[in-house]
């Protein structure tokens, strides 16, 4: 069930509808029961994936707990600890190993065999992704490392527990959250608020803009321009490229932001997974704005467990290249992935070490790093990078990143922003004309957020006939010129995938 | 107070919402299909006596405004391109919200499918997206479809229809009803496929879906007392069409209900009444069908004839609006057979001239059938003799009389009295004329002025005042020449 498809429409308000009849005590299993449901929609079968990591993550977790109060001298303790987290870890990781990795790790093993003219016959299997299955073990593993670090108590109740692994609003995109936020809160009575509904309402509205009015049209100029790009050369490519960046900002962004309304409405505060990355001055900035609770899980979980910078230069840009190296693997199966990671660490070094020359160039050139024009070559600058990156990220194979790298630079056709051929590219005049609106009306909203501006706080500052004119008049506006509908193949939000 | 306040602006916003969208769905809607098509009876349900249902057979085959004309019966032509008969029922029980007809008339095409909706989504949409919101159109959407989304995207069709938002135009927001009570009205000429001969005891058995829609539409027309009429168009039929047309007739004996199956009336005349080679009929064979149609429900049924009564005056300015789209059509068409088999009118009276020297007959045996039909099922003496001995040809069909005067070679037709005037008529030993009798310098049809070259020429008056509507030539490539 997508957040953008009719089958939604009626499964949120019946479940929000029931959620506040019923009384206190019993809403978290009608929640469960839901997320269960949702889940069950895409393919009924995994959710038995969903509760063997929920039962091995809960385990774990008492497990680790009863060591905890257990007279045992300290070492033997942490070490029967570190027993029950690894073997959390190991079940976790090897189903999600064995659906994800499965096939991609018997390819490139083939591939190399075959260089030393060594042939292997291995199977091939035909299962279909578990659905937000990266998603949900990363949540599902923080929560036992968080109990093996004394940051939460062990959860004693197995149905809140599993609420907290498959609640619906983040079970398949995230935001990854973690236990000490999701927990807290699950444990807590919610009253149903004007507020919480006003808010959730706006989240979810934003969202949908984002996904319907913005990220579909613009997949529509992407796809036409990397489905040919004999066809589309140059200049498209470059328009396409950059429009992917944003592309997959509002899809991601998007879906987020309809989760954080929908547990908003459900009276929960879902982390911010996004803080307008495309206004970072640097890469390393950029990451601590883009799918922070990613990024955070992997800052968390294997940066600093890895020595972080604690242990000197060359250990900490060893330890920054393999956790983006793993952060591009878990985005997919596929080495386009890898590279991905590897040049957003690798930017990031380079980023580091020519950091003493940046300053020294400051100081001799007399730059004003505070005036805007700085600020803004440096956000130009990094957003480039990034969009570099996001050359691998969208292409099939690397070769396909290379040829498209190739068209973009050695094709010179920039008349085709003059002469009306953008028009051609899968968006007619006026649909480019609205996606074009649509991005300065995000980018508007991102300078507000990095300005410190709350724009919904605004919003709730009106009278309540504006915050409800407002709604209809947004509402009425996305249904209008959102991509939805017949013809319109409900596409699966970019994330799922991974 | 706060409270309350809270709760008044999220109801206005509610309502707000509903009206906003309800405005945006009006707009967004595509009005050359459904709106087109349905609308107008939707606001005029109660007027009409007769309704039809059916595929485009019988949407491309009896013109309602005909029938006004010709009999003063009022009705109206539901039927929808690839009905099966499910969806017709579904029509018709939609249809019966806002009208009660005396008779209700269905084409059999394609009974022995047991498909619901048409393939094409588009037909679908054509037929259902006018029907407000109702209890009997959702019941028909369930019915009709099993995927959910589905089912949304006909009960809400702004679903579809809002991604047109950058194309909407004066007719969207000021929209106009579709020409001729929702027939379509079929402007080309084909050469129809070879139809095979059935032997007389050859039969199949019917057993499908859509016969257990046709038994349901009898009945729910019997419990309203409303007579049915089953009927098969006419088209190139192969075998199998054939064997379903026959074995329709134990439906009707079953239900005693009347059974015209038009495969077996020679009704039209398939190398000069078809639209495409194997389906339907053009604007030529829909007039003989409904000219049929009408003088048959007259004798068989008690349809009022309103001609004359005040509460139908509308129904004359609707017949002059399908006059003026007829003559538009006849005049935007450039190919010399679409053109004259639009030309075969009662509404229009013509003459036509065909130089000696030109070569069509030789090409294209259809070329004559066409001329022929132009006298509208009176005699061409003279066309058969002017051809074998290759002689000019001209002809005078006034329908408004009934008369048809021809002369070929050197003949000539002085002072003939025609509906529009006294004409004469002088071939090519006089400098080929025609003029009207009553003043020679100021009537000359200066078109009639001999060329020297190869051509055909069309003169088109209007029997409604007798004035020229329309002056054709065509040269010897069949290219219109343009005045």
């Amino acid at each position: 069930m997508l957040f953008n498809s009719v089958h939604f429409l009626f499964f949120f308000p019946i479940v929000v509808g029931i959620y506040y009849l019923l009384p206190y005590k019993i809403r978290n299993y009608w929640l469960l029961v839901a997320s269960y449901y949702f889940y069950m929609c895409w393919n009924a079968k995994y959710l038995l994936l969903l509760l063997f990591s929920t039962t091995v993550t809960f385990v774990s977790g008492l497990a680790v707990e009863r060591i905890k109060q257990m007279d045992l001298e300290e070492r033997l303790c942490r070490r029967y600890k570190k027993m029950c987290v690894a073997t959390s870890f190991i079940l976790n990781l090897s189903i999600l190993f064995f659906f994800k990795y499965m096939n991609f790790g018997m390819e490139s093993l083939n591939q190399i065999l075959e260089k030393f003219h060594i042939v292997l016959n291995t199977p091939r299997f035909d299962f279909l992704l578990p659905v937000g299955i990266s998603f949900y073990t990363f949540q599902a593993l923080g929560y036992t490392v968080d109990v093996y670090r004394d940051q939460i108590y062990a959860e004693k109740n197995f149905f809140r527990y599993a609420l907290f692994v498959s609640f619906f609003p983040q079970l398949v995109a995230g935001p990854i959250e973690r236990s000490r936020n999701l927990l807290k809160q699950l444990a807590e009575q919610r009253k149903a608020s004007f507020d919480n509904f006003r808010d959730g309402i706006l989240l979810m509205l934003w969202g949908y803009f984002l996904k319907v009015v913005l990220a579909d049209r613009i997949a529509i100029f992407v796809d036409t321009a990397y489905g040919d790009i004999e066809t589309y050369t140059g200049t498209y490519l470059l328009i396409a490229t950059m429009l992917f960046a944003i592309q997959i900002y509002c899809d991601f962004s998007g879906y987020s932001v309809i989760a954080m309304g929908t547990a908003k409405i459900l009276g929960i505060d879902l982390m911010e997974n996004f803080s307008s990355p495309y206004l970072s001055e640097s890469v390393a900035e950029f990451w601590r704005r883009w799918h922070i609770s990613l990024s955070g899980w992997f800052k968390d979980y294997l940066y600093i467990p890895l020595g972080g910078n604690r242990k000197g230069k060359k250990r900490k840009y060893i330890n920054l290249l393999i956790t983006f190296g793993v952060s591009g693997l878990w985005h997919g199966a596929n080495w386009t992935y890898v590279v991905w990671g590897f040049l957003n660490g690798i930017f990031q070094i380079i980023g580091d070490l020519l950091l003493p020359l940046k300053r020294r160039a400051v100081v001799l050139l007399d730059i004003k790093t505070n005036s805007l024009s700085h600020k803004m070559m440096k956000t130009v600058a990094t957003f480039l990078l990034v969009d570099f990156t996001w050359i691998f990220f969208r292409a099939s194979s690397i070769r396909e990143s290379l040829r498209i790298i190739k068209r973009i630079v050695t094709v010179q056709n920039p008349w085709i922003l003059l002469d009306g051929s953008l028009y051609t590219c899968g968006l007619d005049q006026k649909n480019f004309q609205l996606m074009i609106w649509g991005i300065i009306l995000l980018m508007t909203a991102d300078v507000c957020k990095y300005k410190g501006i709350k724009l919904r706080k605004v919003i709730a500052e009106q009278d309540y006939w504006a915050q409800c004119f407002l709604v209809v008049v947004f509402s009425i506006g996305i249904l209008l010129f959102g991509i939805w509908g017949i013809g319109y193949d409900a596409a699966n939000f970019i994330y799922f995938q991974f | 107070m706060r409270k309350i306040n809270k709760i008044l602006c999220v109801v206005i916003s509610l309502l707000l919402f509903c009206q906003g969208i309800h405005v945006l769905s009006f707009l967004t809607e595509n009005k050359k299909l459904s709106y087109s098509k349905t609308s107008e009876f939707i606001a005029t349900g109660n007027e009409y006596d007769i309704l039809f249902f059916g595929t485009s057979h019988m949407a491309m085959s009896v013109y309602p405004m005909e029938l006004w004309k010709d009999y003063g019966i009022t009705s109206y032509n539901l039927a929808g391109n690839g009905h099966p008969i499910a969806a017709s029922y579904w029509v018709m029980m939609n249809a019966f919200d806002y009208s009660s007809p005396k008779l209700v008339v269905i084409d059999c095409y394609q009974l022995e499918g047991n498909s619901k909706v048409p393939d094409d989504g588009k037909f679908t949409h054509e037929s259902f997206d006018a029907f407000p919101l109702s209890v009997t159109k959702y019941q028909a959407i369930c019915d009709l479809f099993e995927n959910m989304e589905e089912r949304v995207e006909y009960l809400w069709d702004f679903s579809m229809y809002h991604s047109r938002w950058y194309e909407l135009e004066h007719d969207d927001f000021e929209p106009k009803y579709g020409m001729g009570k929702g027939a379509y009205y079929n402007e080309f000429v084909e050469v129809p496929d070879k139809i095979p001969q059935i032997g007389q005891e050859s039969e199949i058995e019917l057993n499908s879906t859509s016969v257990v829609y046709l038994e349901k539409m009898i009945k729910e027309c019997k419990k309203r007392d409303i007579e049915v009429l089953l009927t098969y168009m006419p088209f190139p039929a192969q075998e199998e069409d054939q064997l379903v047309a026959k074995c329709i007739n134990y439906i009707a004996e079953e239900y005693d209900v009347n059974y015209i199956n038009f495969l077996e009336h020679g009704v039209v005349n398939y190398n000069v009444d078809c639209n495409d080679s194997n389906s339907h009929l053009n604007a030529s064979g829909a007039r003989k069908v409904t000219e049929y149609l009408g003088s048959y429900m007259q004798e068989e049924y008690d349809i009022p004839d309103h001609r004359g009564e005040t509460e139908y005056n509308s129904w004359n300015d609707d017949y002059s609006d399908y006059l003026v789209y007829k003559k538009e059509r006849l005049q935007s068409k450039e190919s010399l057979k679409n053109y004259i088999m639009l030309l075969a009118d009662k509404n229009y009276s013509y003459c036509v001239f065909v130089r000696k020297d030109i070569r069509i007959w030789e090409d294209d045996a259809q070329y004559q059938e066409l001329f022929v039909n132009l006298a509208l099922g009176k005699t061409l003496n003279k066309l058969s003799d002017s051809i074998e001995q290759q002689e000019d040809y001209f002809v005078v069909v006034d329908n408004e009389n009934g008369q048809v005067l021809e002369c070929m070679g050197d003949e000539e037709l002085e002072k003939i009295a025609t509906s529009f005037g006294t004409l004469t008529y002088l071939s090519e030993k006089d400098n080929r004329q025609l003029y009207f009798e009553d003043n020679e310098e100021d009537y000359i049809i200066e078109q009639f002025e001999d060329s020297g070259e190869p051509e055909i020429q069309i003169i088109v008056f209007d029997n409604a005042d007798g004035k020229i509507i329309d002056v054709a030539r065509f040269d010897e490539t069949l290219t219109y020449i343009r005045k």
